[in-house]
């Protein structure tokens, strides 16, 4: 059945625009003719000049967490315990996973192109779908080209698709499953949902905005088909879509089981945004945690830095134009606003529950952070933008145009990004080149391990230069257990935040008489550095004795009682079937987080007081049992 | 239990002791028909109404040569087994393990390419309705009864609706000499003109294909099709394999049309035997159309160009899937299948014996199919390419998973209940290479298997099966349950031929029928 729910007015609007017979008609019909490949051409030109920009002013990196991410994929194929249980726990996969294809290369992973490559092939996809969109909305050239302006010329959206960031990603699947989903409403293809369902998928996998994203569309889809087709259409259009859409959360709540043995770890682990949230609301810092009104507002304010008032101006005229077009049904009207509209809603949502914080400098906190956010609503923004340039009369348009080049134009000259400050001088910006620069000058022996917590200080991890294989940290699970009962026998460097109960590695050292037989050798504003006493040194491996001699001597050498423990160890990989149980173990897992919520909140606040060893790092779960046996972690 | 009885145990068992110099061919009886025409092996009859050469068939399960090289498999596989145990075991399951990936990357280009493309032969009402009803063809319909007076006046009733000049329908009843119940009752019924009642002589074996084939003889018509006692095919089916025909390229000579059910509500068994339908015929058979590949044809509603049916020698008498042999054979001589967008509604098995049996059934005619067309394999790979990839795959690797997943499903099992006895021990199997190779296969390839259920029946608007589908594992237990039979019929009794039972349904008064979209 054909529903046609958007009727066709390109042809006329089309046709008013290219005159015939003159030389600027045929170029825009030789443009109208290749509109895919010159905007994908341009899209790629800008995303790889705007790539060596960054790249050469020093800015490609500036994000500790684009160096985290690079560390997280480079960890599952080079590590001292490589394999896909290291693919991370808070942080969700998709990224990762992509940069696999790239970040074995050493130079692919500290440039940080093995992650730019992702954001930058998303921001072209991004842009081509936007246009696909607008095209599918029945816009003309010139509106399907101001929407794609709108997003593509965005000095924000430039900047972090130069970086290993994850807010492309997110923006291309979301933008691909709108697509899909207006084709679906459209023609009522099956396909278009499946792929839709296939794309929301992904973006569960990137991004926890694409949660929320997912429930809305959900919703949607369900309420759409049960207003046409009735109950059981709506309960089998719910099923297909859920079941895809969701699949990529159900397997993100069985890996953290699987993993941590929490399904729900990735919120309420001691690295979750729930926890980093908590601390802050309880030092009465997150305003606007229970108020709506500072939520709303400080949302807003990220939206203005990050698109700009003209902008949202324009969006905001093209959203009303949209709703009082006739032309269009009242049911595709409202589900393409809700959509669109649902990167705002869960932002909003997420800082009234306490789930995100926001710092916009001077007017609530002292510093940027996060302010990046707001560019999730740019393809909503460039989709609006796009919609009011076609629907407002000539005069108007000609004006409007020009002027929205001027302040793309101006905004490149007289402010420097938001993003670029947020991660330059933002609150989580770190100085970690005073610790990395020592370890690059005084560390470079390669046969010396580095103890090191790499859920505090990834930054310096990759700054440093170093191989992965260089560094024991909580990842590394039996290596990680034995430097921190005998430190002398495994590592020559210690860094860490001293007396700091967060930072794994001295909660693993704290009460280890070892630890007296290193020497402070920097004391650092974020971390400090140790290094073995010369009259201990000998009873450091060598390289080759490291990794000649199995894991399994030293072992038995310093007495490791586990058998168990032993056979993890051989097995570098997670052990073989535990993932193969995904489907069998899930039903339980959600089973026991229905009646194990307030329990796994306990749970997580007591891991968390205590500094319970995990983080963005993959241990297995039955390392975990054992750091727990072995009494590493204790009340 | 309703059989047809053909296969005995002498025949099976011959087959191994088969040679060439004992068999012959039995010309037909005239030179302008196949009728007559058969084997003689060791002085034994077999009139199959075919001039199939027999190495064509699967007289022969499998010969001298396969069950040498068979045999040096397993043999060389013990050897390695006991020399060096585990190093065998993780490179069988290596292969395995690639052969399932394969499989998985295969069928998941083959579902996106049959989705993302409209292949099936699609028509606008008024190309039906313009037709010049002078102008159309003679067609024959062919239907093989056996044993199913109970569901003849249904059949009768559904060959009425069909929309095609009644003086231009050729319908050719096939009957058995024994089978006193239908003769009886269709004695007793007043046949209009255009419809023959036919008794196939009395001969070994006796088969649907060999029934069909006595009907091929005596077809009039320009096109032939065939229609199960059971069928219930849309009324404007015949003119849309007419104007389907008219509109492919020549070497197109078999339009299949899409089978489903229509007491797909009886019971669960009947709703996930309606969704494996939907997605064999709505996403798999127009996924192979688009490759263009052989297609294993589906039982009934294939519709023939009949002079290059009978070039074709008809069906292999003993094959007891000839509909998938014939996909092949002709795709092997360079002819095309094409999926026409019209549906024969059929009765879903519902009861689990008798679907256990159909099923047996027609997993042993697909060994059979392998097993015929892999007596030269080099030629296969040489003539055919990418295509004979896709055969072991499609017809290969179905039989095979079937027996293995089990196995594998186990051992998943065990690992977990019993880890303190086989746990190492598997984890020691899977290197991690290997590991992330299976585990691919195993979630994303399980997960697939399972979603394109979901999209088959809701492509068909399916919706309210949608929901039993999360029973599936356990209907692929039973497909395995029934390969296991058909793995052993094939070696005690290969040409045994399960007669499947028609007209459960009948008691059940609440089956929902097809509403007919009618011009």
């Amino acid at each position: 059945m054909e529903v046609n729910l958007i009727t066709n007015d390109y042809t006329k609007t089309e046709a008013l625009l290219v005159p015939s017979g003159d030389v600027f008609g045929e170029v825009i019909t030789l443009i109208k003719e290749n509109e895919f490949k010159i905007i994908l051409i341009l899209l790629s030109i800008v995303s790889v000049l705007s790539f060596l920009l960054f790249y050469f002013n020093g800015l490609g990196l500036a994000y500790n967490d684009a160096r985290s991410h690079l560390d997280i994929g480079r960890r599952v194929v080079e590590n001292l315990k490589p394999g896909l249980a290291q693919i991370g726990s808070v942080w969700l996969p998709l990224p990762h996973f992509l940069m696999l294809f790239t970040v074995w290369n050493n130079f692919m992973w500290h440039s940080g192109l093995s992650g730019a490559l992702v954001s930058m092939t998303s921001y072209i996809g991004s842009g081509l779908f936007i246009w696909l969109i607008l095209k599918k909305l029945n816009l003309n050239l010139i509106g399907r080209l101001a929407g794609v302006f709108a997003f593509a010329a965005n000095a924000n959206i430039l900047y972090l698709q130069s970086t290993a960031m994850t807010e492309l990603l997110f923006i291309f699947t979301f933008c691909a499953a709108f697509y899909e989903l207006l084709c679906w409403y459209k023609s009522d293809k099956v396909w278009n949902l499946v792929k839709a369902a296939f794309w929301i998928m992904l973006s569960t996998l990137t991004r926890y905005d694409a949660w929320f994203l997912f429930m809305v569309i959900t919703a949607l889809v369900t309420l759409t088909s049960f207003f046409k087709r009735g109950f059981k259409s709506a309960e089998g259009t719910f099923l297909l879509f859920t079941t895809l859409g969701g699949f990529g959360i159900l397997m993100w709540f069985t890996w953290n089981f699987l993993i941590f043995g929490d399904p729900l770890f990735s919120f309420f682990g001691p690295y979750s945004a729930y926890a980093q949230q908590k601390q802050i609301y309880d030092a009465g810092e997150l305003i606007t945690k229970w108020n709506i009104g500072n939520s709303i507002k400080i949302y807003g304010l990220t939206l203005y830095y990050t698109i700009g008032l003209f902008n949202l101006l324009m969006a905001a005229a093209g959203m009303l134009l949209l709703f009082v077009d006739r032309k269009i049904n009242y049911i595709v009207k409202l589900a393409i606003t809700i959509i669109l509209l649902s990167p705002l809603i869960y932002n909003i949502l997420a800082l009234f529950f306490g789930h995100s914080i926001i710092s916009i400098v001077n007017v609530f906190g002292d510093n940027w952070f996060n302010v990046r956010y707001g560019v999730v609503m740019l393809p909503t923004v460039a989709i609006f933008i796009g919609y009011f340039i076609q629907k407002v009369n000539n005069p108007m348009r000609y004006l409007l145009i020009p002027s929205l080049l001027f302040a793309y134009f101006t905004s490149y000259f007289t402010v420097i990004p938001v993003t670029i400050q947020d991660a330059l001088w933002g609150a989580s910006s770190k100085n970690v080149s005073q610790v990395s620069g020592w370890l690059k000058k005084n560390a470079s022996s390669n046969q010396d391990k580095i103890y090191i917590a790499a859920g505090s200080h990834d930054a310096i991890i990759f700054t440093s230069g170093y191989k992965m294989e260089r560094f024991i940290h909580e990842g590394t699970g039996q290596y990680f257990k034995n430097a921190g009962s005998d430190p002398t026998h495994w590592v020559r460097y210690i860094v860490m935040r001293t007396y700091d109960m967060q930072d794994a590695t001295f909660y693993a050292l704290k009460d280890n008489p070892e630890f007296l037989k290193y020497d402070l050798v920097l004391k650092g504003e974020f971390a400090d550095i140790y290094e073995i006493k010369s009259e201990y040194s000998s009873n450091l491996p060598t390289y080759e004795s490291f990794n000649t001699n199995d894991l399994n001597d030293k072992k038995s050498k310093y007495n490791f009682t586990s058998d168990k423990a032993i056979s993890s160890e051989k097995s570098s990989h997670f052990s073989t079937l535990e993932i193969t149980s995904m489907f069998g173990v899930i039903s339980t897992a959600l089973f026991m987080t229905r009646f194990k919520g307030p329990i796994q909140t306990k749970k997580a606040k007591k891991e968390k007081e205590f500094g319970e060893i995990n983080g963005e790092l993959g241990l297995n779960l039955m390392e975990l049992k054992e750091i727990k046996n072995i009494g590493l972690i204790t009340k | 239990m309703v059989q047809y009885t053909f296969a005995n145990r002498p025949i099976g068992n011959n087959m191994f002791k088969f040679s060439k110099t004992n068999t012959q061919h039995i010309q037909p009886q005239s030179g302008q028909s196949m009728q007559g025409a058969g084997i003689s092996h060791n002085g034994r009859e077999f009139i199959t109404h075919t001039t199939l050469n027999a190495e064509k068939t699967a007289f022969i399960n499998v010969t001298q040569g396969q069950k040498l090289f068979l045999i040096s498999i397993i043999l060389i596989f013990l050897y390695r087994l006991t020399s060096e145990p585990l190093g065998t075991i993780i490179g069988f399951l290596a292969i395995l393990s690639a052969i399932y990936f394969f499989d998985v990357v295969f069928h998941l280009f083959m579902i996106v390419q049959s989705l993302g493309t409209e292949s099936d032969i699609k028509f606008e009402d008024d190309d039906l309705i313009n037709l010049d009803e002078e102008q159309l063809p003679i067609y024959t319909i062919l239907c093989p009864l056996y044993k199913e007076e109970k569901v003849l006046p249904k059949f009768l009733n559904a060959i009425e609706k069909i929309s095609w000049p009644k003086d231009k329908l050729d319908v050719i009843i096939l009957l058995e000499s024994d089978d006193k119940q239908t003769l009886e009752a269709i004695s007793k019924i007043p046949l209009p003109n255009y419809i023959r009642s036919v008794i196939v002589p009395k001969s070994l074996p006796k088969t649907k294909p060999k029934a069909c084939n006595f009907g091929l003889s005596l077809a009039r018509g320009e096109y032939l099709v065939i229609y199960d006692a059971e069928d219930e095919p849309e009324p404007l089916q015949l003119k849309k394999a007419f104007v389907g025909f008219k509109n492919v390229p020549e070497n197109v000579i078999c339009l299949q049309a899409k089978l489903n059910y229509y007491n797909s509500h009886q019971n669960l068994l009947t709703r996930l035997f309606t969704a494996e339908y939907s997605l064999w015929f709505d996403v798999i058979l127009t996924g192979l159309q688009i490759m263009e590949t052989a297609i294993p044809l589906g039982g009934t509603s294939n519709h023939f160009k009949t002079t290059v049916l009978k070039e074709l020698e008809g069906w292999d008498a003993f094959n007891v899937t000839e509909d998938a042999d014939l996909g092949v054979r002709l795709f092997k001589a360079g002819f095309k299948t094409a999926i026409i967008d019209s549906t024969t509604y059929e009765e879903a098995n519902s009861q689990l014996g008798n679907w256990i049996r159909q099923r047996s059934r027609w997993i042993k005619g697909y060994i059979q199919t392998y097993f015929v067309n892999m007596r030269n394999p080099v030629a296969f790979f040489r003539q055919h390419g990418i295509h004979a990839w896709i055969f072991q795959l499609l017809i290969g690797g179905k039989i095979a998973f079937c027996l293995i997943n089990p196995i594998l499903w186990i051992m998943t099992i065990s690992y977990f209940v019993l880890y303190s006895l086989v746990g190492p021990a598997i984890e020691a199997m899977y290197p991690p290479h290997i590991f992330y190779l299976a585990l691919v296969s195993l979630v994303f390839g399980n997960f697939m298997f399972f979603y394109v259920y979901m999209i088959g029946c809701a492509k068909r608007l399916q919706w309210d099966i949608l929901k039993y589908l999360f029973l599936l594992p356990f209907y692929w237990l039973l497909i395995s349950v029934a390969t296991t039979v058909a793995i052993y019929q094939f070696i005690t009794k290969p040409h045994f031929w399960e007669k499947t039972v028609h007209g459960l349904d009948i008691k059940d008064s609440k089956i929902k029928k097809p509403a007919w979209r009618l011009i």
